[in-house]
């Protein structure tokens, strides 16, 4: 077997070194052209570094430490450092819902999005339908402005600024294009078809509307029912009324534009307007000014147009930008987030604290308890006691929050109570500390067991001889050693608590809600806080604030640590 | 407590009662409390054991025995096409494996460097390693999340949704707090053992695959075991980083088939859940003696 072993230093290693070497080269030469065509330059920086600095550290004689540590450094570089810095990087920025592209983004964004049905807008009859390539582009007929059924119409859609009429398929599937409705266009059409249909010259145009605008369809390619209404153009495959409630959001998105300077925009599944902006953008001024109000709008520096005269009247979205220290100062000021951050605080330290202690002290107990020669049974005992600390905790954590479910949680049915384990503030944080012990006293047993066996046991006798009682050999011999053995385990295991994502997001989910606090329920610990800011849907992601939180988390578990290890003595011996 | 108040009892004269009393009193007691901590430790081990053989166990139910063993609900499990358990077993296993073993590579090879060698930097990759280590990965989601989406665009085997981009991930975090533990252990070998070597004209690479790592075997166990039960419970990551259903892990897969649906698929879940950590617990078990010295090592060397 370890001759085996001794020949990897010579020849084979060779080759594997080499292998290795040759795959990776392949790899990042192949890689190349795809990063070039993505033009993804910081990749390419970073494979050209590391597959050079691989090449380098393993051909040269020189650098052997560096051998040992590359391979390991290089991972850690991109998956750790690089996303570790892009994190400190983004706390210092607005980077949110609302606020994730650039400025010039978000100028394209509001012009398009921001618009309103002006006086005298035009009115289209609309057909979604597929080209050849199945995009969905829209056969738009034109609606004549003299129709006189038309207004009616117009005078329904109220000019909104910046609010996008949403017609989803909750409250339009019933205007098929046969209803006749007041609002709907198509009857429009049929009145004018019935009164001027014998000129066919007079015929309203028929487009094919694409993003990149309007075509003019051949009046010979536009095919009609009886009545005169357009049912389609050859060429182009109409989305059958059956299937439009599906391709409602793809309907939402088509923005046409028209030949007034505005964009053509579905109404309904049936009908489209060109709208046109409400606000319109001066690159001299750099402001937008409402067409209607006359309300201008400036870059207020922190990623977004508003009003100076009412910041809060703002244009969306923003862009990201830096926001210096606020995300930071925005904790101890912004009282939305100070309530939350201040007793999810309190709560994590509790909860970690509570947790090393208990189980430290209950497990230090059962290591007691068993540490007795002559006890039958003891390894029995023993292996059977760590069972917990075997399992898979993700698995033990969601047997437990079924066990403890209070409606049919094995739990109250057992004890006959209808205690909500799991749905009341405290309870449930009681409930994330009791699954904690299960978790947890097993570890403290089993290390507590391996420094209670590693005292001297003529310590505990001199002390004996001396005439000190029981409590006193354990008070003032045994657990000093003990602390002293064991206190950078139990700071590990705090820090480790500290940010026990798994136990609570399983268990609890962080919660139950609580009032005045969006984000932050009851038993949420800053880890699972900052989790919900960045991700958690329905109040939009603050990655900005997540990122300066994550660096709090990381300077409150680093302070403690770094005492702790300046005054253990594993930094010492580095001296010698 | 009569017997408190004659502490000089001779121990040859005895009654009945007594006996049980000083019994109770020196070991008796010590059975009762650890029975109570036993029934605490397995009442949650027993009870999903129990109902992974009960026909539709109601969750409700607080009895332990199946009354008819059944198979039903392992049956039930390997045969949901929507909830592919099999291949979460599998991903996980293979990812955790993976993960281990060239965990236990890269820190050992960092250990060896910090352990053996004296150069420029030492001190401060040291207090670098351990540092980092306190940033906990995922709160760099974020970050990851688009790092994985920009390789999967050139490389997609290891990119975003993919379990080698998964393996890759965790390994950016195979070094830190491993390299400092494996590195306590290779600084109890005498450095005297790879001079001799090296006297005998072993390379530095021959002392390392030859005669370290042979004599770490116990730490190099522990590091290997805590790396695959810590990628086997890893559960926010993987999340975030796989969307398929066939490419879950176990922990994001029985999170997703159990939340919020407790009393539905409790049945098939215990099942799930037992096979799931059976090979753990056994490996566990097997290799329990030295983790309780590779966990002490740290702290007590001192």
């Amino acid at each position: 077997m370890q001759s085996w072993i001794a020949r990897m230093g010579g020849t084979p290693a060779l080759v594997i070194k080499i292998i290795f070497l040759g795959v990776l080269n392949a790899a990042a030469i192949w890689a190349i052209p795809a990063i070039l065509a993505n033009e993804a330059w910081p990749m390419l920086i970073i494979i050209v570094l590391a597959t050079a600095g691989l090449d380098f550290i393993f051909l040269t004689k020189r650098f052997i430490p560096a051998k040992y540590v590359i391979i390991g450094a290089t991972l850690l570089t991109i998956f750790q450092l690089i996303p570790i810095g892009y994190t400190v990087s983004v706390a210092f920025t607005n980077y949110s819902t609302g606020h994730i592209g650039t400025k010039q983004e978000a100028v394209t964004a509001i012009q398009r999005d921001a618009l309103s049905e002006g006086d005298n807008a035009q009115q289209y009859d609309m057909l979604p339908a597929y080209n050849e390539s199945q995009s969905l582009v829209a056969i738009l007929t034109e609606v004549p402005k003299d129709a006189g059924t038309a207004p009616d119409a117009t005078a329904s859609t109220e000019p909104d600024a910046g609010v996008q009429t949403d017609f989803g398929p909750g409250t339009d599937t019933g205007a098929a294009p046969s209803s006749s409705t007041g609002s709907d266009l198509t009857s429009g059409t049929n009145d004018l078809n019935t009164t001027g249909v014998a000129d066919a010259g007079s015929l309203p145009p028929t487009y094919i509307g694409t993003p990149q605008g309007l075509n003019l369809v051949p009046p010979s390619d536009v095919e009609r029912d009886a009545s005169g209404a357009v049912i389609g153009v050859a060429g182009y495959a109409v989305v059958p009324a059956s299937d439009l409630p599906a391709i409602d959001a793809d309907l939402n998105q088509i923005r046409i534009p028209g030949p007034n300077g505005g964009f053509i925009t579905p109404q309904s599944f049936t009908t489209a307007t060109e709208l046109t902006p409400v606000v319109i953008y001066d690159p001299a001024t750099d402001s937008f000014t409402n067409v209607q109000t006359g309300v201008v709008y400036t870059d207020n520096g922190k990623g977004s147009f508003t009003d100076p005269n009412n910041p809060d009247d703002e244009l969306l979205p923003g862009w990201k930008t830096g926001v210096g220290l606020k995300n930071f100062t925005s904790i101890v000021t912004d009282p939305d987030i100070r309530g939350p951050f201040g007793f999810v605080f309190l709560w994590t330290f509790a909860y970690a604290l509570l947790t090393v202690v208990l189980t430290f002290f209950i497990g230090l107990g059962l290591a007691m308890t068993l540490n007795k020669p002559g006890m039958k049974g003891q390894r029995t005992y023993r292996s059977m006691l760590i069972l917990p600390y075997a399992v898979p905790a993700f698995l033990s954590v969601l047997v437990w929050a079924g066990l403890l479910n209070d409606d049919f949680g094995a739990l109250n049915s057992m004890f006959h109570t209808t205690i909500p384990w799991l749905f009341d503030p405290t309870w449930a944080k009681v409930s994330c500390l009791l699954v904690n012990l299960w978790l947890g006293i097993p570890y403290m047993f089993l290390i507590s067991t391996g420094a209670l066996q590693a005292i001297p046991s003529e310590m505990q006798e001199a002390a004996r001889v001396d005439g000190a009682r029981q409590w006193q050999v354990f008070r003032l011999v045994n657990l000093p050693l003990l602390l002293i053995a064991l206190t950078p385990l139990l700071v590990a295991s705090f820090a480790f608590n500290f940010n026990n994502f798994n136990n609570i997001y399983l268990l609890t989910g962080g919660g139950p809600a609580v009032e005045g606090s969006s984000v932050a329920g009851a038993t949420d610990i800053l880890i699972s806080y900052t989790y919900k800011i960045a991700f958690a849907a329905g109040k939009g992601n603050d990655y900005g604030l997540a990122s300066a939180i994550s660096i709090i988390i990381f300077l409150i578990v680093g302070t403690i640590s770094a005492i702790s290890f300046a005054r253990s003595k594993a930094l010492q011996e580095e001296r010698t | 407590m009569s017997t408190v108040t004659e502490p000089g009892t001779p121990p040859i004269p005895q009654q009945p009662r007594r006996t049980f009393a000083k019994w109770f009193r020196q070991l008796g007691w010590r059975h009762l409390v650890t029975i109570l901590a036993l029934i605490f430790a397995l009442y949650p081990i027993l009870w999903v054991i129990g109902a992974a053989f009960t026909k539709n166990p109601s969750i409700t139910s607080g009895s332990i025995i199946p009354s008819t063993p059944t198979l039903d609900n392992f049956t039930t499990l390997f045969t949901n096409a929507d909830q592919p358990y099999g291949r979460w077993y599998i991903n996980t296993m293979l990812v955790a494996a993976i993960t281990a073993f060239f965990t236990v590579l890269i820190a050992a090879g960092a250990a060896f460097a910090f352990s053996r060698f004296r150069f420029k930097g030492r001190k401060v990759g040291l207090m670098f390693l351990l540092l980092v280590q306190m940033f906990p990965q995922f709160l760099s989601l974020v970050a990851i999340y688009i790092i994985m989406v920009n390789i999967g665009d050139v490389f997609p085997p290891i990119g975003f949704d993919t379990l080698g981009g998964l393996t890759l991930v965790y390994l950016g975090g195979a070094m830190g707090m491993n390299a400092w533990l494996i590195k306590g252990f290779f600084d109890t070998i005498p450095i005297e053992i790879d001079e001799s070597a090296k006297v005998d004209g072993a390379t530095h690479g021959q002392v390392f695959w030859g005669i370290i790592l042979p004599l770490a075997a116990p730490v190099l166990a522990v590091v290997g075991l805590l790396s695959f039960i810590g990628t086997i419970n890893e559960f926010i990551i993987a999340s975030s980083l796989i969307q398929t259903p066939g490419t879950k892990t176990l922990a994001v897969g029985l999170q997703g088939f159990i939340a919020n649906k407790y009393s539905e698929n409790w049945g098939p879940f215990t099942a799930g859940a037992l096979l799931a950590a059976v090979p753990v617990v056994i490996l566990f078990m097997f290799l329990q003696k030295f983790i309780v010295g590779g966990l002490t090592q740290g702290s007590v060397k001192g």
